[in-house]
């Protein structure tokens, strides 16, 4: 992922002559489509799945998730049916408190009010690696990913031997998850198989953003709270894809647009799928307070 | 196709026969040589030496041999070539004579001789068509981004030629991809030709002799790509005296320092161009510690044995470098050697051995600290060639020879650097491959109106270990998941092989002197393939040979032209229609991972190609204002099926349920203007204008949001189009005084893109800087500014 922020920055040096511009453009609307967003943990913890629709592009959000209510959906785990999710409807989402368990499989049924059902591909929970070590420190230089002086958050881990892993890193300020495509964070084992990794940046953030943080805190303190998470490959195929189509765009070496295929299929037509996707996530968490030095 | 070897046989053999019946006639001798400038002893490519009384002719090869077999008498010879004095003499030919002729170039004749930019009626009578050939001096004159002449740039004002968007990296010709083009640089492969991400070229147009672009008709001595050659010539450097060019411009300087080392006997050129924007980031203070530059150094050393014997060493090194302080570094470049022995058999018969090496390779990482690594890529070609030309008679000449060429790719190796580094050493297995080719081909006037010109390839092609191959479930590469053995191959043992002919044939046929009709058909195959799923290609993409599950491209042309000219010869038109067939040709998945991927092979999807065309093009070749007009309308699409094992359904309707889709490089429309006017001695102006139909694109089908982003859903590939570009670019140039006779120096200004357009390059969706749930079109410009340039340029 970085390559690509590096190559863009390369460029960006000598497209002093390069302008983007915001443009009209009328798109037609869609046909009606399910939209899948949820996932299941490892944590004692309320879980949660969102049902929506595919709208217009440039249609006003958030969508309307309320549409989709009367919808019966319930965990599976090993293929046994282990709970329903309720709707909340100050949330706006299916609510089932539930702790994932690793070396289970999970998946979700959805009956809709038009008689349709869908279900997800089943994932199975892999086993967490706990995060070691979590510190902070001052960018020294400028990069094309931080600017000298941005905090850099740091872990130190250990990745476990045997090829097959893969990570994600979610971040969270005061409590707020970083959801921007740019905190997309995933990689594999391939190039630290069984290694010690040390020192390894897994979030930036810069002062300004800091100052904002700092205060709206009641505290005036800043926190940043790294989960460190393993996820089926399926699921890494999709979060790259999804990091590829909303941040490689654009530019020359932006990659062409793509279909984002879930795991999430219409029971009865297996060629037909839902879109989103519904995951397991083993999980880590560490925290660390940012203090200004 | 049967049919097709059947008439290269009977055509050959009455060639051959016709040739033996007639010397038996009469007595005959040959007149050989070479052809070269009078002023630096360089080879002509491409000149000619025509017989007056008998119409009959020669055209030096590319290594700039001719020769003529008539019968014994007094003639007159015309001897022409692009942008010299035709030069005609008449002699006595009663034996058989070595002679080399020497030209004179436009600026070493007098101002009352009309010196044509070629011969006049030569597009209707030779038989070549879907070629173009374009002087250096032509090049230079045409005003490019920040006034820095490039050869590639220049072809892709020629109908049929397009490149994706501005600055893009590389051309394409009649509906190919960038990968089709086989690039040469005096006979070795260059396999990326871009600096600086696509904005220039790695060609100094002060070290290159002569560009050449097949977009069909291709001769069969070339081989190895699907839509086109391009062969690159570097100067041989001046026997005859010490001479510099030079020039200083905005973005890069360049020298290039030539003369006899033995006059009239060996000679050499060192030519160089380094770019100096990170000179200037020096003076930030936010990146002084960042590097950014390119250069690139041609070299040569020409022997003139005997007159039997020549001994060429030519040398290519090129590299972009990139550098973010200490965090970030990446460079790329191509080396190339080449080494050729040019012998003379006999007064007939010319005989050319080349050894060729080319490596390109790239390397990026980060130099220090933890997370330090280097990646690195890398592809070795090299070659060795023998190649003969028989010149059996003026009704025919024969082409033969055989190549051997040897490939070693490395696609991706990470490398820890120092002991603190969290990486592991980790590579994609190399992949070796050798690939031995025949070929011959002969060029026959069968009647005064009738010339054609036929040939036949054979290339074998060799995919060999060690190599470990995955065996996937079905026998399908469709997921690395369902990998179920792995069968390993030993050093040299062979992993796959493929072959097949590839016959060229082209015809013309003379309607009257001012017009003629031409055809041809050409087969040609292509056993590697650039592994891209970029919008334009980039330095790290790698080259994928065929092998074990990756098949070899092949395609068939057609191409029927006809060619007329008026007011005695000023004005030249060409039309040609072309229809193109193309298999096996790749594509890729939904976000397919291209880079460090041992299961490659899985991201691949595999269609078939077709495109077809009209081009049309006026030039004016002579007067004050020369220049052309070229336009092309053209249609290029590809089909995916996809495949689907009984287990294995997510490619079952491949890209846009199998249904055609128009490529990323599909341009309806594209028309250039290109003048060029000379005011007087002093001042030269020159402008160039295009419009072309904006590339297809892909618009989100619908929006929708996951975990707070908002996502695109997109659905049918390149169903729209981004709007069309049209840009004018000007600029003069000013012949400065010079305080003696040698120096020659002038000052070239203009301005790029003048009236400021901005052209998309490409319309793209993403979240609103102020609202991340607002989802916003956008459209960039590569150059939406008029970029104005000055350059100063000089020769002693």
């Amino acid at each position: 992922m970085k390559l690509h922020i590096y190559i863009i920055a390369i460029l960006s040096v000598f497209s002093i002559s390069a302008c983007t511009d915001v443009i009209t453009l009328d798109l037609d609307d869609p046909e009606p489509v399910l939209v899948v967003d949820g996932f299941i943990s490892n944590l004692d913890v309320i879980q949660s799945v969102r049902l929506s629709s595919l709208d217009n592009y440039f249609a006003p959000q958030p969508p309307e998730y309320s549409k989709y209510k009367s919808a019966v959906v319930t965990l599976q785990e090993n293929g046994a049916y282990a709970g329903t999710y309720v709707f909340n409807d100050t949330e706006l989402q299916f609510e089932l408190p539930y702790q994932g368990l690793e070396g289970k499989e999970y998946q979700i049924h959805i009956s809709l009010p038009d008689g349709t059902s869908y279900l997800s591909a089943s994932e199975l929970m892999e086993s967490i690696v706990p995060i070691d070590t979590i510190w902070h420190e001052l960018s020294e230089e400028d990069g094309p990913s931080a600017d000298k002086g941005d905090f850099l958050v740091k872990i130190n881990t250990l990745e476990p031997a045997g090829l097959g892993d893969n990570y994600q890193w979610k971040s969270y300020v005061n409590g707020q998850y970083n959801f921007a495509a740019e905190d997309i964070f995933v990689s594999d084992d391939r190039f630290v198989d069984g290694q010690d990794v040390i020192d390894f940046d897994v979030y930036s953030l810069d002062q300004e953003e800091f100052e904002e943080y700092k205060n709206e805190s009641l505290t005036g303190q800043v926190f940043v709270t790294i989960e460190q998470t393993t996820i089926s490959a399926r699921y890494f195929d999709y979060i790259l894809l999804v990091s590829q189509q909303l941040l490689q765009v654009g530019s020359p070496f932006a990659s062409p647009p793509a279909e984002i295929r879930g795991n999430v299929y219409k029971e009865g037509e297996d060629e037909v799928l839902a879109l989103g996707y519904f995951y397991t996530s083993s999980v880590d968490a560490a925290t660390v307070e940012l203090l200004e030095q | 196709m049967k049919l097709f070897y059947k008439l290269f046989l009977i055509s050959f053999l009455i060639g051959i026969s016709g040739t033996l019946l007639a010397q038996t006639k009469a007595e005959k001798y040959t007149l050989s040589g070479y052809i070269r400038d009078a002023n630096t002893g360089e080879d002509l490519i491409g000149a000619t030496i025509k017989v007056k009384q008998l119409g009959a002719g020669a055209a030096t090869n590319v290594y700039g041999f001719y020769s003529l077999t008539i019968p014994k008498g007094f003639y007159t010879f015309e001897i022409s070539y692009i942008g010299y004095q035709t030069q005609i003499d008449s002699f006595e030919l009663n034996s058989s004579r070595t002679l080399t002729l020497s030209l004179k170039t436009s600026d070493q004749v007098l101002t009352e001789f009309v010196v044509s930019a070629t011969k006049e009626d030569e597009n209707i009578t030779k038989i070549q068509m879907s070629v173009e050939k374009m002087s250096i001096s032509t090049i230079k004159e045409i005003p490019q981004l920040l006034g820095e002449a490039d050869v590639i740039k220049s072809i892709q004002l020629r109908p049929g030629v397009t490149s994706v968007g501005e600055g893009a990296s590389g051309f394409n010709v009649r509906g190919g991809n960038i990968d089709q083009n086989l690039i040469l640089l005096d006979e070795a492969p260059v396999y990326n030709s871009s600096h600086l991400f696509g904005f220039f070229s790695v060609f100094n147009p002060d070290a290159i002799k002569d560009v050449t672009l097949y977009k069909g008709g291709i001769p069969s001595k070339y081989g190895g790509r699907l839509s086109s050659v391009m062969d690159v010539r570097q100067r041989d450097g001046n026997d005859k005296r010490f001479s510099a060019t030079g020039g200083i411009g905005l973005l890069f300087s360049r020298l290039t320092l030539e003369g006899p080392i033995v006059k009239d006997k060996i000679s050499f050129l060192v030519s160089a161009r380094r770019s100096y924007a990170d000179l200037f980031l020096k003076f930030s203070k936010n990146n002084k510690d960042n590097q950014a530059y390119f250069y690139d150094l041609n070299t040569k050393v020409s022997w003139k044995v005997n007159d039997k014997n020549r001994v060429f060493v030519s040398g290519y090194f090129g590299k972009d470098i990139f550098g973010f302080g200490e965090q970030f570094k990446m460079k790329w470049g191509n080396a190339t050697g080449t080494v050729r022995w040019n012998h003379i058999i006999s007064d007939k018969h010319f005989m050319n051995i080349t050894g060729v090496y080319s490596d390109y390779s790239y390397a990026l990482g980060v130099p220090s600290g933890t997370s330090a690594f280097e990646w690195s890529s890398r592809i070795i070609n090299m070659e060795a060639k023998a190649d003969f030309t028989y010149f059996l008679s003026p009704k025919l000449t024969l082409e033969y020879g055989a190549e051997y060429q040897n490939y070693t790719f490395s696609p991706g190796e990470i490398k820890p650097l120092g002991s603190e580094s969290i990486f592991t050493p980790f590579e994609v297995q190399k992949e070796y491959a050798h690939m031995p080719s025949l070929f011959i081909g002969a060029e026959q006037e069968v009647t005064k109106k009738l010339k054609l010109q036929y040939g036949l390839r054979y290339t074998h092609y060799f995919n060999v270990g060690e190599q470990d191959i995955d065996i996937y479930k079905d026998g399908v590469a469709t997921n690395a998941s369902e990998i179920v053995d792995v069968k390993h191959y030993d050093k040299g043992e062979m992993v796959a092989n493929y072959g097949g002919l590839e016959p060229r044939v082209s015809a013309n046929y003379v309607l009257n002197k001012k017009s003629s009709i031409k055809a041809s058909y050409q087969r040609t195959k292509q056993y590697m393939h650039l592994i891209s799923n970029t919008t334009s290609a980039t330095p790290i993409d790698i080259w994928k040979p065929a092998g074990y599950y990756v098949k070899p491209s092949e395609a068939d042309q057609y191409v029927l032209g006809y060619f007329r000219n008026f007011k005695k010869n000023v004005y030249e038109l060409s039309i040609e229609g072309y229809y193109k067939e193309m298999r096996n040709l790749v594509d890729y998945r939904n976000g397919a991972e291209l880079l460090l991927n041992e299961t490659i092979e899985t991201e691949l999807l595999i269609g078939n190609g077709k495109s077809y065309g009209l081009e049309f093009m006026i030039n004016k070749k002579k007067g004050n204002l020369t220049g052309w007009i070229a336009y092309t309308l053209s249609k290029t699409t590809m089909t995916v099926p996809g495949f689907s094992t009984p287990t294995y359904k997510d490619v079952a309707n491949g890209i846009n349920g199998g249904q055609p889709y128009a490529t990323n490089w599909d341009k309806t429309h594209d028309l250039t203007l290109v003048a060029m006017y000379d005011i007087n001695e002093k001042w030269k102006l020159s402008g160039n204008f295009i419009f072309m139909t904006g590339r297809p694109a892909t618009y989100p089908n619908g929006g929708y949001v996951w975990e707070g982003k908002v996502l695109p859903d997109y659905r049918t590939r390149n169903a729209s189009r981004i709007p069309s570009t049209h840009r004018l670019d000007i600029s003069a140039t000013y012949k400065l005084k010079a305080k003696n006779d040698k120096l020659k120096h002038s000052i070239a200004f203009g301005l790029y893109n003048l009236y400021g357009n901005k052209n998309p390059y490409s319309i793209y969706f993403s979240p609103s800087d102020d609202n991340p749930l607002l989802t916003e079109a956008k459209q960039l410009s590569i150059i939406g500014i008029p970029v104005p340039f000055i350059t100063y340029n000089f020769k002693f």
